[in-house]
């Protein structure tokens, strides 16, 4: 052994101590020496393999990349940087054996290599660096599975973010975010246009600027507890109502109102979205002057063509014929039909202007009822219905307008007699119950269809469009008797299974000292 | 040395050549690496100043350069040089478009050092078989930065007189431009003129 193999040689302990792999190969690609750290990778021991070829000791290199570094740095000694990134695992070199084991796992370390070669006593030598990459690699792949992720989660919520923009942005209604203490978070363009407030200038400030009478905090958020909560006035919540709206310059306008709550994380906050109906009103207060005015000028001359219908089949005038007398008749009644129609749509427009006027007094509840029956009896007739009264042996006194009870009655029984069948009985109870007095009239007809039941209080509504034609009236009635009750002071419901009949119930208080909503 | 320096047609032609083998065999090992077609252009040859290929660069654009030492019949610095946004254009090739861009910002520095190594090495190769001569050569090393930093970095004067190629790195459809200079020392122009001497009387040529 000549002194320049012993010099390369004498780095063996400084080798082994180096914890990255280090090989030099002899100009025959023999390994000269290598360091123990391939030991703890491999099931060589390298020290025993000293003068073996590496490709024989490490078949899969022949022909590799590492096969070409070898040759290129024998033959034109320049320097191979092998990236992990184009070659991951040139070696079959594994991770260490854990204490237990008898074999390494088949997982490669990842390595990125530096062939290079060394120049001794006048021989060439190529020396190959393997650095171990592996938990390197492992690192930047987390980091890489983290940036993709995060990326994907924020792009997420940037699209989200957009999209939750451009509806709010695009909305046609107002949209309104405040918290839970009341103040304004965001405020959307088309609110800027409705309440004349820019966003920027009403972030902040209290939800009941915008609001004529609904609840909010009374200051600004600078001076007032943040984290305190206020009631929202809950009729606002889960439905549209009617609400005025004040604008930035003070003038008032007319809006419907839907608040509803959220939850973020742990905060809460209200959306209320405003429409603005200020054309509907227009439009509405037009129609209801149109039909009043036109009611009351049909109602003028119906008069004085009801009166003198009456007076001639009253015989005050001599009809000329019992024919003509027949005739007169008939014309008679169809005015009274006429006059109650045009009654009702007057009546139902004086409710919607809260100009009825009502003249409350004690009454008798059984005597009015007994005054309808005998009233509607003839009506009744026509359908072949016959009323029914069973009432409790008690005096029934109750503070009411006996004029508007009996209208609402009489309501009542025509129409359980139109809706009955025919040769029917209609019953009518009256009883006491807890302190109030409840007034049933139960019919035995079709009854009331399900997706009918909602509307049934509405304006002009029917259970379907023919029967309107079938048994006549405008849809008014309904109305008019809730609204009459409720001012009254009383309640009105009904309990209706289809096919077995309908029962309507009004109860009215018992009691002596009433507010009357008049 | 004079200000302008010109090689002999017979030289220029003789380096050309040489360089074109070289980077023949580039394009070989990166297509094995990445396993898809590449392709080098044709090099132009040109002898220039520093301060001349900083003005090429653009004195204002980040760079890349992977450099390497060479010793030998004549010492030069070899230096591969991308604009930092081709560079990332050829790692982005290199490693597939599926690759976050943050990781490719990672693995540029690995990336770009082993393809200007292979780059490098195959025109240094070239020419040392062709010289029949032996060169010592440094392990690449990568940097980035503004041109005249680089430079600098580099103890590079802006008077330094480089030998430039310039070649078109295809792959696939998007074709990127990289620089191939190798940079000499005061006198290492004329030696490698010499070796280019020496050559062509062993082939009999001059």
């Amino acid at each position: 052994m000549s002194a320049g193999e012993d010099v390369i040689r004498s780095y063996q302990g400084l080798m082994d101590a180096i914890n990255n792999g280090l090989i030099v190969l002899d100009a025959q690609s023999n390994i000269y020496i290598g360091n123990k750290w391939f030991n703890r990778h491999c099931e060589y021991a390298m020290e025993e393999k000293y003068g073996y070829c590496v490709y024989d000791l490490f078949p899969e290199l022949k022909n590799s990349r590492i096969n070409d570094a070898i040759d290129n740095t024998f033959e034109f000694g320049y320097p191979t940087f092998l990236s992990n990134i184009f070659t991951p695992t040139p070696f079959p070199l594994y991770q260490p054996k854990n204490f237990d084991e008898d074999h390494f796992s088949d997982k490669r370390i990842q390595q990125q290599i530096i062939v290079s070669r060394l120049e001794q006593a006048g021989k060439y030598y190529c020396l190959i660096q393997i650095n171990d990459v592996t938990a390197a690699i492992a690192r930047e792949h987390t980091l890489e599975q983290e940036i993709t992720e995060r990326k994907f989660i924020e792009d997420a919520l940037l699209e989200s973010e957009i999209k939750h923009l451009t509806i709010m942005e695009k909305m046609i209604d107002g949209l309104v975010v405040f918290n839970k203490a009341g103040f304004i978070e965001s405020f959307n363009p088309a609110c800027e246009t409705l309440f004349g407030y820019s966003e920027s200038g009403i972030i902040g400030r209290s939800v009941s600027t915008l609001f004529e009478g609904l609840n909010g905090p009374e200051t600004n958020a600078e001076t007032s507890d943040i984290d305190s909560d206020f009631a929202v006035d809950e009729n606002f919540i889960g439905a549209y109502r009617e609400i005025i709206a004040i604008k930035n310059n003070r003038e008032k306008f007319d809006v419907e109102l839907s608040i509803s709550n959220m939850k973020i994380g742990e905060k809460v906050f209200y959306t209320a979205i405003i429409r603005d109906i200020t054309e509907r009103k227009q439009i509405d207060k037009l129609k209801t002057e149109f039909i009043s005015t036109v009611s009351h000028e049909l109602r003028t001359p119906l008069t004085s063509i009801r009166g003198s219908l009456g007076l001639i089949c009253g015989g005050a005038v001599d009809p000329a014929t019992d024919k003509a007398y027949e005739l007169i008749k008939i014309a008679h009644n169809n005015c009274d039909r006429l006059v109650f129609l045009i009654n009702d749509i007057l009546d139902m427009e004086k409710i919607a202007a809260n100009g009825l006027q009502y003249d409350i007094g004690r009454h008798n509840l059984r005597s009015l009822i007994n005054r309808c029956i005998d009233e509607n009896q003839s009506y009744a007739d026509e359908y072949k219905v016959c009323y029914r009264l069973a009432a409790d042996d008690k005096n029934f006194e109750a503070d009411i307008d006996s004029h508007r009870f009996m209208q609402v009655i009489a309501n009542l029984l025509s129409n359980a007699a139109k809706f009955s069948n025919a040769n029917d009985v209609v019953d009518i109870r009256l009883l006491e119950k807890d302190g109030e007095y409840l007034i049933q009239v139960q019919d035995y007809g079709e009854g009331i269809p399900d997706t009918f039941k909602e509307t049934i209080w509405s304006k002009f509504t029917q259970a379907d469009a023919s029967t309107t034609r079938r048994k006549g009236g405008t849809g008014l009635g309904l109305t008019i008797s809730r609204a009459l009750v409720l001012a009254m002071g009383g309640k009105i419901w009904f309990e209706s299974t289809l096919g077995e009949g309908t029962t309507f119930i009004i109860s009215l208080p018992a009691s002596e000292n009433k507010v009357v909503n008049a | 040395m004079v200000n302008q320096i010109q090689l002999p047609p017979l030289e220029e032609d003789m380096l050309k050549e040489l360089f074109n083998i070289g980077v023949g065999k580039a394009a070989a090992s990166l297509s094995q690496m990445i396993n898809q077609e590449i392709s080098l252009s044709v090099p132009k040859v040109t002898i220039e100043k520093i301060d001349k290929l900083v003005a090429l660069l653009g004195a204002d654009k980040e760079i890349v350069s992977i450099s390497q030492d060479v010793e030998g019949p004549f010492g030069a610095r070899s230096m591969l040089l991308f604009h930092e946004e081709s560079s990332m254009k050829v790692v982005k090739l290199m490693l597939g478009k599926q690759m976050p861009d943050e990781m490719l910002a990672e693995l540029q520095e690995e990336a770009l050092t082993e393809i200007g190594n292979i780059v490098l090495n195959a025109c240094i190769g070239a020419i040392s078989n062709a010289m029949k001569e032996s060169f010592n050569v440094d392990i690449p090393s990568f940097q980035q930065a503004k041109p005249e930093q680089v430079f600098a970095g580099n103890n590079l004067e802006s008077e330094s007189t480089i030998l430039l190629l310039e070649i078109d790195l295809t792959l696939k459809e998007s074709d990127v431009t990289g620089y191939l200079a190798l940079i000499f020392g005061s006198d290492a122009l004329t030696n490698l003129q010499d070796a280019i001497g020496r050559m062509l009387t062993k082939l009999g040529a001059a």
